[in-house]
Order: structure tokens, then C-alpha cells, then sequence
């Protein structure tokens, strides 16, 4: 049962796999996870200047 | 007599019925199993008792809380019941999750990561489990949105997940959110085995030493309002999330809007979470929720889960190979937005390595991160799938 499953899965798969879907794919997730890495630098910039101000080490 | 014989068919019609067809007895079967986690396990039990429940009543057969028949002026039409309402109005909208993030933003304290702004870093890399799911996703044949959507409970961020779900594939939006909090509930017993796997015990006893600066609070009243500044110039498809996020926030720091503060903590959050959890557990009719779809949404949800995880610790090692001071990388699985779970699974598992190593305060900073990066990474994938559809 399960493994009819499987491969019903990996058929379905097989048959609707797109390779230029997957470029796109790995296009969104390149430009994505380097999105998400530049706003959490500019993030960190702001919350260091902020904290360089007023901030006092105990 | 014979009347009435003929009448009892149609009167019991829903328990005839009920019998014909697998599918919603295994759903309110399924909504049990939710309400006995949510009561015994107290797994998520604010949301995951609600979905049980809207999950039975959508799946009585001939139930009148999705839509009904009506007959008007001898015309049959089908007119929406109040989950059905409840879902026009709050979900498809996506007000719902909106004010979810304003109670949120209320609740979190940003403190522990103004105070050390170096933990944002592992709020992005955690987000690494959505774009590797999204990658899986179109090799198992999903069409681009679908992938992207399901690549989203990698964010670990219920909201998120819905608010993305329902923008880019609001087909799938009922298993998404059942998946979503689904994990976030089991987030103790999915991280510390691949956080084992990934690092030695001596990298688990590694000692951070936590340097505490004193946030002042014009820091704290400008934090949101430069976040919310940035994050919406760069990605203005984040400003409805983060915006509310941060809008939340606002009220809880600006210390002269209590009254609103305390609102959007709990009356609201509790509203909303009530409403929501019983809506998405009406999205949970048997003939649309019982596929292979669900199936694999299931698993991609853990996969996404896993591959967070992954991608925060193997982060932290890479970090230590250039570091003098050398980063636990436990800490790096605490990035994803389950908060505060995540941070007190890492808490725990360093100590159970070594009882006096204090790493709390490291993994709180890392998972308020998570939540950041987390609604930054939902909308910069509502801003770039559309561009390649």
C-alpha cells in the first residue's frame, strides 16, 4: 500500500517535473536567501548605530 | 403512515449519509486526534483546538457551518454559513493574520537583540529550510506558487504561512496551516536530533561568554519604526506583516499607549487566535483536505523544519572557522521564528551536555530574529514568484 503510494508519488513527479521551473526555482532561492541576508545586514548597521549612541556596556 | 416512512430518509439524512462516504468520518476523526493534542499533549492547544473543532463541524454531512441550501422564491441557491463568512472576511482579506502580527509585535521584546545585534545573522540563516523545500517541492512536480508555498513553513511562522498561502496558493491554505502549527508544536522533538547529528558534543559545551549593553529608549521607540522603514523600502510587499509587527511593538515600547498594548496582547490576540483556528479548521472539508497533496505537504513541512535547523547550525560552524571566539552552534538552530520554543529546546540541549553552560539569552536574541527574518523572507517570495509566473 505503501510503497503503491510512493511510487504514485514518483510518477506524478516524474510526470510534471519542469526544469524550467526548477531554474526559476533556484533563481528565487539564490536572490531570496541573499535578499533576506542584505536586509538583516542593513538591520544589523541600524541597530549598531543605534546602539553605538546611547548604548553603555554594564 | 407511509407519509411518514417516506419522510424519515430525508429527516435522518445526515446519519444515512454519513456512512457512504470515508472521507469526512476520517476528517472529524482527524479533528479528535487535534482536540486530544491540543487538551492532553497541550500541544499548541489555543489553535490546534479550535481547527479540531471547526474541523468536525465542517465535515457533519449536510452542515450548515461551511454553506447551506436555501430555497428563494423556488430557486435553490447555496448561501455561506458563518465559517464560511468568517473565512471571506478574515482569511481571504488576510486580516486575520495582519492582527495576529499586531498582538505579536505587542509581545515580543526586542531588547535581548538590541543589545546584541549579532544574532540577527542567524534569523536569516535559518530561513534557508523555505528556498531548500521550495527546491524539493518543484522536483516532486509543484508548479512554481505551490512550491513557493509550501517552501513557506520553513518560516516556522503561522501567520506568515497563511498570509503567503492564501497570496500565492489559497488552494492549499487549509493543510499549510495544519502543518504549520502542527510543527511548530512538535519544534522539541524535530530540532535536538538534528542538532545532534550536526555537531560534537564538545561543539555543544562550547561557552559564550553574553555582553550586556544597556538599551536606551530612544533605541527602543526607533527600532521598530527603521525596521518597518527599511524592511518596506527594500520589500514593499513586507510592509503589511512587518508593519503590523513592528506597529505592535511600537505600542508595547512607546510606554504611553498601555492600554492599547495590553488590547492587542490579549484581547485581541485571544479573538483572533479564536476565530482563526476555528475558520482554518473550516477549510478542512474531507473531499478537498484528503489527497496526496496533503500528504506531501506533511512531509515537506518537516522537511522544511529539518533543513532550517540545518541551515542555522551549519551557519554558526562555518561562522567559527573565522571566529576567535568561538559561537555554540547550537545557537544557530534558534533562528527559526517558533518563539520562544526554539530558544528553550537549545537552552535545554546545551545543558544537558553541560549543566552550568547559560546559553538563554544568546538563543532568545537569535530566535526574536527568526521572527524578523522570517517575515522578511515570506515577502520577498510574494514579491519574486510572481515575477517568474
Amino acid at each position: 500500500m505503501l510503497s503503491k503510494l510512493i511510487d504514485n508519488i514518483l510518477f506524478n513527479a516524474l510526470l510534471a517535473f519542469n526544469m524550467n521551473t526548477l531554474k526559476d526555482g533556484l533563481v528565487i532561492a539564490v536572490l531570496g536567501l541573499g535578499g533576506v541576508f542584505l536586509v538583516i545586514i542593513l538591520l544589523y548597521i541600524i541597530t549598531k548605530i543605534l546602539g553605538s549612541f546611547t548604548n553603555k556596556k554594564e | 403512515m407511509s407519509d411518514l416512512l417516506d419522510l424519515l430518509p430525508e429527516v435522518f439524512k445526515g446519519v444515512t449519509t454519513f456512512f457512504t462516504d470515508w472521507k469526512p468520518i476520517v476528517m472529524i476523526l482527524i479533528g479528535i486526534v487535534l482536540i486530544v493534542l491540543a487538551i492532553k499533549k497541550e500541544y499548541e492547544p489555543n489553535l490546534l483546538l479550535p481547527i479540531g473543532f471547526g474541523a468536525i463541524l465542517v465535515n457533519i454531512p449536510f452542515s450548515n457551518a461551511w454553506e447551506f441550501q436555501t430555497v428563494v422564491n423556488g430557486v435553490e441557491t447555496v448561501e455561506p454559513g458563518f465559517l464560511q463568512i468568517l473565512y471571506n472576511v478574515g482569511i481571504k482579506t488576510e486580516l486575520f493574520p495582519i492582527l495576529i502580527f499586531i498582538a505579536i509585535g505587542a509581545m515580543i521584546d526586542f531588547k535581548p537583540l538590541l543589545k546584541n545585534p549579532f544574532y540577527l545573522f542567524f534569523g536569516a540563516a535559518a530561513q534557508f529550510g523555505i528556498f531548500a523545500t521550495m527546491i524539493v517541492a518543484i522536483i516532486i512536480g509543484y508548479p512554481l506558487n505551490e512550491a513557493a508555498t509550501i517552501g513557506i513553513l520553513g518560516t516556522a511562522d503561522g501567520p506568515t504561512s497563511i498570509f503567503v498561502s492564501n497570496e500565492l496558493a489559497p488552494r492549499l491554505l487549509g493543510p499549510i496551516t495544519v502543518a504549520a502549527y502542527s510543527y511548530m508544536a512538535l519544534v522539541p522533538v524535530i530540532q535536538p536530533p538534528v542538532i545532534k547529528l550536526l555537531t560534537t558534543k564538545k561543539e555543544r559545551k562550547i561557552r559564550m561568554e553574553y555582553k550586556e549593553y544597556n538599551v536606551s529608549r530612544v533605541a527602543e521607540i526607533s527600532f521598530p519604526i527603521i525596521i518597518t522603514l527599511i524592511a518596506g523600502l527594500l520589500a514593499p510587499s513586507s510592509v503589511a506583516l512587518i508593519g503590523s509587527l513592528m506597529f505592535g511593538n511600537l505600542l508595547r515600547v512607546c510606554d504611553v499607549t498601555e492600554k492599547l498594548s495590553k488590547a492587542a496582547q490579549n484581547e485581541l490576540s485571544n479573538l483572533v487566535t479564536l476565530v482563526l483556528g476555528i475558520t482554518i479548521g473550516g477549510t478542512m472539508r474531507g473531499e478537498e483536505f484528503l489527497n496526496l497533496d496533503t500528504l506531501a505537504i506533511m512531509g515537506l513541512g518537516l522537511l522544511a523544519f529539518i533543513f532550517d535547523t540545518a541551515g542555522g547550525v551549519i551557519f554558526a560552524k562555518i561562522l567559527n572557522l573565522f571566529r576567535k571566539e568561538k559561537i555554540n552552534p547550537c545557537i544557530g538552530a534558534a533562528g527559526i521564528s517558533a518563539f520562544p520554543m526554539s530558544s528553550r529546546v537549545v537552552h535545554k540541549l546545551v545543558r544537558e551536555e553541560d549543566p552550568d553552560n547559560f546559553v538563554l539569552m544568546q538563543s532568545v536574541s537569535a530566535n526574536v530574529s527568526g521572527q524578523i527574518g522570517s517575515v522578511v523572507a515570506g515577502s520577498l517570495l510574494l514579491a519574486l514568484v510572481p515575477l517568474f509566473m
